[in-house]
């Protein structure tokens, strides 16, 4: 067997926030052989990044970070030595992709510049460029970053990485910016990549479905913690941990359960203040003894052939999660006759952007005659890729903007309400979620206690304490915001309710009680949704019919089930072949 | 005659030999004309009156008047005609010899009514040059201050000519003399770059005694801080204006001052058209800003309370003007008018000393209840205040100069109706009636009552307050002597007489 | 924040206290004669009398007053101004945007320091004069900034959600899209404080600020500069003070700066 590439022990690490110690990784050990693809799977707040910039000797140094254990790349220990070698190690055998490709590049080099720069054997760049599947390499290396797309500076960022020939490239969720289709493309390409040249990766993922696509091993990450190690394929059906059987079982695939909710977990509790006694991850489990409160649990033998820290984990399955779901509420909505919105060949185009010299750049068409009608209740998913023409779709439906040609007639009653991808950015930051809930109570000519009464209320319905009325957006987490901006929704309860890539930028966990909320809520309150995603799977979900966009126009559209069996458009082929659990089955 | 030239040419060259002789002097301004007849101006004056002459002058440190290119003269006994014996052997400066032709030709030429300063011989009735020597004016009317017009810094200065007739160029060669001159001076214009500086070099054919100095530069110096640091560095040997009266106390090694009375007079100008026009808020006013108060703190010992409204030169009153004392009864008459705001102007060529009377007087002022502000005026729009009565300040306050040292100047320029000076257009007939009989009084102590008894009329109509004498003070290098200043020639040493010991 | 740039903002209050009560703290009226000219500091008398006898620290502590409040008055108006310009085009968008944004451009790129001196000296010197003009060309920064913010946050979810919520008109201006641009005003505001004392001082050493006898600092410096050699304090602690109240300015600037970024 081959000395690991990487080799982690006993890790720790504390950060300083505010004067205070936070233990944010807690005696980790890891190795990444040669051409070996592990992912780092875990929550927000995990570690997970945390574990990939201790590597790389980036650890931010205004939070005077506490460091001990040891980390060795190729046999180098990089721990206690000197910054040079640090430095040596990161140029020479430490390759590095990071989500945000763009900002990774200088904006003022041209991408030939920069390969040349991080190739030093002297490959000339236009090969990487052709390796990492850049077409017209050549031309491409005068452009400069800001004339890509974001795929393609992927492309640039990951040639750069693999230019060096490291013996190891960390990569911190490269592909979460991306759209699925693009996802799916990075993702081949770093696996080939890696196979081709033998090298080790670390893939830091929040995404169960992108690591197993990916990755030959799985190690999960809870609380700063390394709770599970095992290999990929067995890993998902004999998962030892219990958080790792609730990130599988929180993954709606193609074939979940429309009929009941997702498996949740409860939130995550502040992430380990040097609390080491007992497991962490006892408050959320449902198999939690008093032992575990007091023992942590060791790192033992698990069934799959990799090692968990569970005492429970032989009762632990893949169904532990799913043994007891709940059932949808009661539907409100009657009939699902009556013409909720009627859209009838709308235009939409958006002009070219007036340049300083030259021509106007071309205009660009994103919807060209579209009819839709959505029904009162009913539940309505527009899947497409970027650029298909759905969000543009979406903001029309909300009166946001407005059509070329064509009419948007809507029935009588309150406004549609959107639910948007940013949910910290769709909170007014200097205003309380309470004054922004209570907002559209204005029009009501309430009395101050009653609406406080009705915000109260809303908060409760989305499962927020109603304590945070007074809070302000940056005083909440990514899922906490996107409760109360649906709880500002429904506080008036619309007819339509809008979700412009509600859950996308969530892990999984918290995407799917998202789910899990907007399909109780439309239920219960008899609203109308209008969900836009790229996410088949959770189309199927959540939605009745499913409309598949392409190209600015509505290329098919029928019952939910049906177009995920048998998609007839070519454009709904490619983004079923695009799921990542569709990946693994190809990739594998 | 050609042995002669070369000779004198031989002369020049062994002069050279010698180091030149080189005063070099600060303006703190650009000199507007040479040309004596163009404009009335104060600082290049004193080079003026070195590049041309006139008939008759003040002698120095005196208001007596003594013969120039005018060797002797005789006035009729009707005080009609007046008879000039030219200086024998003058020449201009391009070595043509003057003669009475060609002072009757310059005369008639500063009669033209377009140049600024023909009101000097508005008297005259016709003028003659019976002979080579001899130039006659017969006046109109007797006027007793007529010599002393003649003996004016501003007074008709004999041009050549060069000037008159080469280079007319019909405007009676004013274009051409605001870069040349052409004189009989002892010295002659031989660089001139605005703005920078003006070289005089010694006439060598110069009639009279031959100067000390062979070339004097005015250095143009607009600051007098500037001014200041150049006299003690040596880079210039005289600051003939401005010195700040509060350092002379402490002149530094080296530096040496010459002080004299001149014909100027520090008065306040009082605009009885806007919130003076109430006669017993006036005096009031007029009680607060009694030089007592301040003539000290500003000009040290380099300055006398005012005797009357004619300066202490022209006419050495008996007794300072007396203020009315009772400030309380100023408080009571300020606070039956009501609130009173005035403002106090000054121009700004003068304004460090302005100023600082004006913002003694505004704290004054203030203890009487009037809020005062101070306002500078830009000199060229001096002449145009009695335009704008209504905006004007209420108090104006400058020391200006008559044109001559005989009262009527003084009288004619500043109190009369319709006045040049006369800033805010006081009028009182009966005033206007005691001028003209005061003019034709030959006698002088009479005539010196009777212009005493002017200044009481116009003190108590509240409409000029004579405030100070204030000396003449010329800074400079010690050694040099034989400054040749005279109370009537203002901010000038005469160059013609100064040397260095 | 720093404690440099803390104390700067405590000072700027400090400075504003002072020059709203400097009736009440000068040891004497700014104007009258109270002793000789030309005392130096003593202990009667802190920082000397000037070339009338006046009372220097009385004169400093009105100076102060006539410096720092017109400024704080230009700024108000420019801000002011700057915001209901700003905020117009950008809400209003399409042609008024067009009109006022290049309107905005023409005052920003005409020299307006000379522009204003000609019409300061046209007008006569006067400190509301300077004040008004000043104004007239003060403003056009804070419309670009807040135009810009404005414009900005107009697009963000945040304010797309209030619109739906059914926010329109002053309300949605004033407490959904305004807010957004304050910390931005704020900072350039304080930093511009010593832009506009500068200015302000400039107007007055040319003699254009308030007239005399006014305790302008600028116009203190201006009209003692001949006494530097003899009587230093009076030309050199109002230029002391003007120095002072810049670098105040632009520490406080530099602190609230790091503030907002905080937030």
């Amino acid at each position: 067997m081959p000395p690991p590439v990487l080799r982690v022990a006993d890790l720790s690490v504390a950060l300083h926030r505010d004067g205070r110690a936070h233990a944010v990784l807690d005696r980790i050990s890891l190795e990444v052989r040669r051409g070996e693809i592990v992912a780092m799977l875990g929550e927000s707040g995990s570690g997970k990044s945390t574990l990939g910039l201790a590597v790389m000797g980036l650890l931010p140094s205004e939070a005077a970070p506490t460091v001990s254990g040891s980390v060795a790349v190729d046999g180098i220990e990089l721990l206690g030595g000197d910054a040079l070698r640090w430095r040596t190690v990161r140029c020479e055998r430490l390759g590095t992709v990071f989500q945000d490709p763009i900002g990774s590049l200088n904006p003022s080099l041209r991408i030939g510049a920069q390969l040349a720069e991080a190739a030093p054997d002297g490959t000339p760049p236009a090969r990487w460029l052709e390796r990492v599947g850049i077409p017209d390499p050549e031309s491409r290396l005068m452009a400069y970053p800001h004339q890509l797309s974001g795929g393609q500076c992927q492309r640039v960022m990951i040639a750069m990485a693999v230019a060096k020939r490291p013996g190891l490239i960390i990569a911190d969720e490269p592909t979460t910016a991306l759209d699925v289709v693009v996802q799916a493309q990075i993702l081949d390409l770093l696996r080939r990549l890696a196979r081709e040249d033998g090298i080790a990766m670390l893939f830091v993922t929040h995404d169960l479905a992108v690591a197993s696509a990916l990755a030959d091993r799985i190690v999960v990450m809870h609380a700063g913690r390394l709770v599970e190690d095992g290999p990929v394929d067995r890993l998902a059906t004999r998962p030892g941990h219990p958080y790792t059987a609730a990130l599988l079982g929180a993954r709606f695939g193609l074939a979940a359960d429309r009929a009941r909710q997702l498996p949740t977990l409860a939130t995550s509790k502040a992430t380990g203040d040097g609390d080491t006694t007992g497991c962490a991850f006892a408050s959320r489990c449902p198999l939690v003894m008093e032992h575990c409160r007091t023992v942590r649990p060791p790192s033992m033998a698990a069934a799959h052939g990799g090692t968990v820290s569970c005492f429970r984990a032989a009762e632990v399955g893949p169904d532990l999660w799913t043994r007891a779901l709940s059932e949808w509420p009661a539907s409100f909505a009657a009939g699902k006759t009556e013409i909720l919105v009627e859209m009838a060949m709308v235009q939409k185009t958006f002009a070219g952007h007036r340049r300083l010299i030259g021509r106007p750049a071309q205009p660009v068409r994103a919807l060209s005659g579209i009819n839709l009608r959505i029904y009162r209740g009913e539940s309505v998913a527009v899947v497409g890729a970027s650029g298909s023409g759905k969000s543009t779709l979406l903001r029309i439906a909300a009166g946001l903007v407005e059509p070329d040609d064509g009419d948007v007639v809507y029935a009588p009653g309150p406004r549609p309400q959107v639910i948007f991808q940013d949910a910290r950015g769709s909170l007014t930051p200097w205003l309380s979620i309470g004054e922004q809930i209570g907002e559209r109570l204005r029009p009501l000519g309430l009395a101050g206690a009653e609406r406080e009464a009705r915000v109260v209320a809303a908060l409760a319905q989305v499962g927020l304490d109603p304590k945070l009325a007074g809070a302000r957006a940056r005083d909440l987490s990514g899922g906490q915001c996107q409760r109360a901006a649906l709880a500002r929704a429904i506080v008036v309860p619309p007819s339509l309710l809008l979700c412009d890539e509600a859950i996308s930028a969530m892990d999984m966990t918290l995407a799917a009680a998202m789910l899990n909320l907007i399909g109780s809520l439309c239920r219960s309150l008899g609203m109308a949704l209008l969900f836009v995603t790229h996410d088949l799977a959770a189309a199927r979900f959540v939605a009745d019919r499913i409309v598949v966009m392409a190209g600015g126009e509505i290329v098919e559209m029928g019952d939910a089930d049906a177009i995920v069996t048998a998609p007839a458009h070519e454009a709904t082929q490619a983004l079923l072949a695009a799921m990542p659990d569709r990946l693994t089955r190809a990739v594998a | 005659m050609r042995w002669l030239a070369i000779l004198l040419l031989l002369y020049a060259f062994g002069a050279h030999a010698a180091p030149e002789k080189v005063l070099r002097v600060a303006y703190g301004d650009d000199v507007a004309t040479f040309d004596p007849d163009d404009a009335i101006i104060l600082v290049g004056l004193d080079a003026e009156r070195v590049l041309y002459e006139g008939l008759v002058q003040y002698r120095p440190g005196t208001t007596e008047i003594a013969g120039w290119l005018a060797e002797s003269w005789t006035i009729s006994s009707d005080g009609l005609t007046y008879s000039f014996t030219l200086r024998d052997g003058v020449t201009f400066h391009d070595g043509r010899p003057m003669t009475a032709a060609d002072v009757l030709a310059y005369f008639e030429r500063r009669r033209h009514p377009t140049l600024p300063l023909s009101y000097f011989l508005d008297g005259v009735d016709s003028m003659s040059a019976p002979d080579p020597r001899t130039f006659v004016i017969r006046l109109k009317a007797p006027q007793p201050a007529f010599l002393d017009r003649l003996a004016s810094p501003w007074a008709p200065k004999v041009i050549g000519p060069a000037a008159l007739i080469d280079h007319e160029g019909g405007d009676l060669g004013v274009s051409w003399l605001n870069d040349h001159a052409d004189g009989t001076g002892p010295f002659m214009l031989a660089e001139m770059v605005r703005g920078q500086r003006y070289v005089l070099v010694r006439n060598p054919h110069y009639w009279g005694p031959r100067p000390y100095f062979d070339r004097i530069e005015l250095l143009i110096v607009p600051t007098i801080n500037q001014q200041m640091l150049m006299l003690q560095r040596g880079e210039v040997d005289i600051v003939e204006h401005g010195y700040p009266f509060d350092q002379l106390g402490r002149l530094p090694s080296g530096l040496k001052l010459d002080a004299h009375y001149p014909l100027g007079l520090e008065m306040a100008y009082i605009n009885q058209n806007r919130a003076l026009h109430d006669p017993a808020l006036r005096q009031a006013v007029i009680a607060a800003i009694n030089p007592a108060y301040w003539l000290h703190d500003v000009f040290g010992d380099f300055a006398a309370p005012a005797r009357s409204l004619y300066p202490k030169a022209m006419i050495a009153g008996p007794a300072p003007v007396s203020f009315p004392a009772d400030l309380d009864a100023a408080r009571r008459a300020v606070a039956a008018a009501g609130p009173v705001k005035i403002e106090i102007g000054f121009t700004d060529q003068e304004a460090p000393v302005q100023q600082r009377i004006a913002e003694f007087m505004v704290s004054q002022l203030k203890r009487i209840g009037v809020t005062a502000t101070v306002r500078t005026i830009p000199i060229d729009q001096e002449s145009s205040l009695v335009d704008r009565l209504d905006s004007d300040p209420d108090i104006f306050i400058a020391e200006n100069y008559p044109d001559a040292a005989h009262p009527a100047t003084q009288t004619g320029v500043f109190f009369e109706t319709g006045a040049a000076l006369n800033f805010f257009g006081y009028s009182n007939p009966k005033l206007d009636a005691m001028s003209a009989e005061a003019g034709q009084i030959t006698s002088l102590p009479e005539r010196d009552r009777a212009y005493l008894a002017i200044s009481d009329q116009i003190f108590s109509d509240g409409a000029f307050i004579p405030l100070a004498d204030v000396e003449d003070v010329i800074v400079y290098r010690a050694g040099l002597t034989d400054l040749g200043t005279r109370p009537a020639l203002p901010w000038a040493v005469d160059y013609a007489t100064i040397r260095r010991e | 924040m720093p404690r440099l740039e803390a104390a700067a903002v405590c000072m700027l209050f400090v400075i504003t206290l002072v020059a709203m009560a400097a009736p009440w703290l000068a040891p004497a009226d700014p104007v009258l004669k109270i002793a000789a000219p030309f005392e130096p500091p003593s202990l009667t008398y802190l920082f000397g009398t000037d070339e009338i006898g006046r009372d220097m620290l009385a004169r400093m502590i009105y100076g102060v007053r006539l410096t720092w409040l017109p400024s704080l008055v230009v700024i108000a108006i420019g801000v002011f101004a700057g915001t209901l310009v700003g905020v117009a085009g950008a809400v209003a968008g399409g042609l008024v945007d067009a009109i006022l944004a290049r309107l905005t451009e023409l005052f920003i790129v005409i020299p307006s320091t000379m522009i204003a001196l000609a019409a300061v000296a046209a007008l006569g010197p006067g400190i509301w004069h300077t004040v008004v003009v000043m104004s007239v060309f003060w403003w056009p920064w804070y419309a670009r900034i807040v135009r810009g913010e404005v414009k900005a946050v107009a697009a963000r979810p945040h304010a797309e959600a209030a619109r739906l919520s059914g926010v329109r008109g002053p309300r949605l201006v004033l407490r959904y899209l305004l807010p957004a641009a304050l910390p931005t005003l704020l900072v350039t505001a304080t930093l511009d404080v010593a832009n506009v004392i500068l200015v302000l001082s400039l107007f007055s050493f040319l003699g254009l600020g308030a007239p005399a006898p006014s305790p302008e600092l600028g116009a203190m410096t201006a009209r003692s500069l001949s006494s530097l050699t003899t009587h230093w304090w009076i030309p050199i602690l109002p230029a002391v003070a003007i120095f002072m109240l810049v670098v105040t300015a632009n520490l406080a600037g530099d602190g609230l700066r790091a503030l907002m970024k905080n937030v």
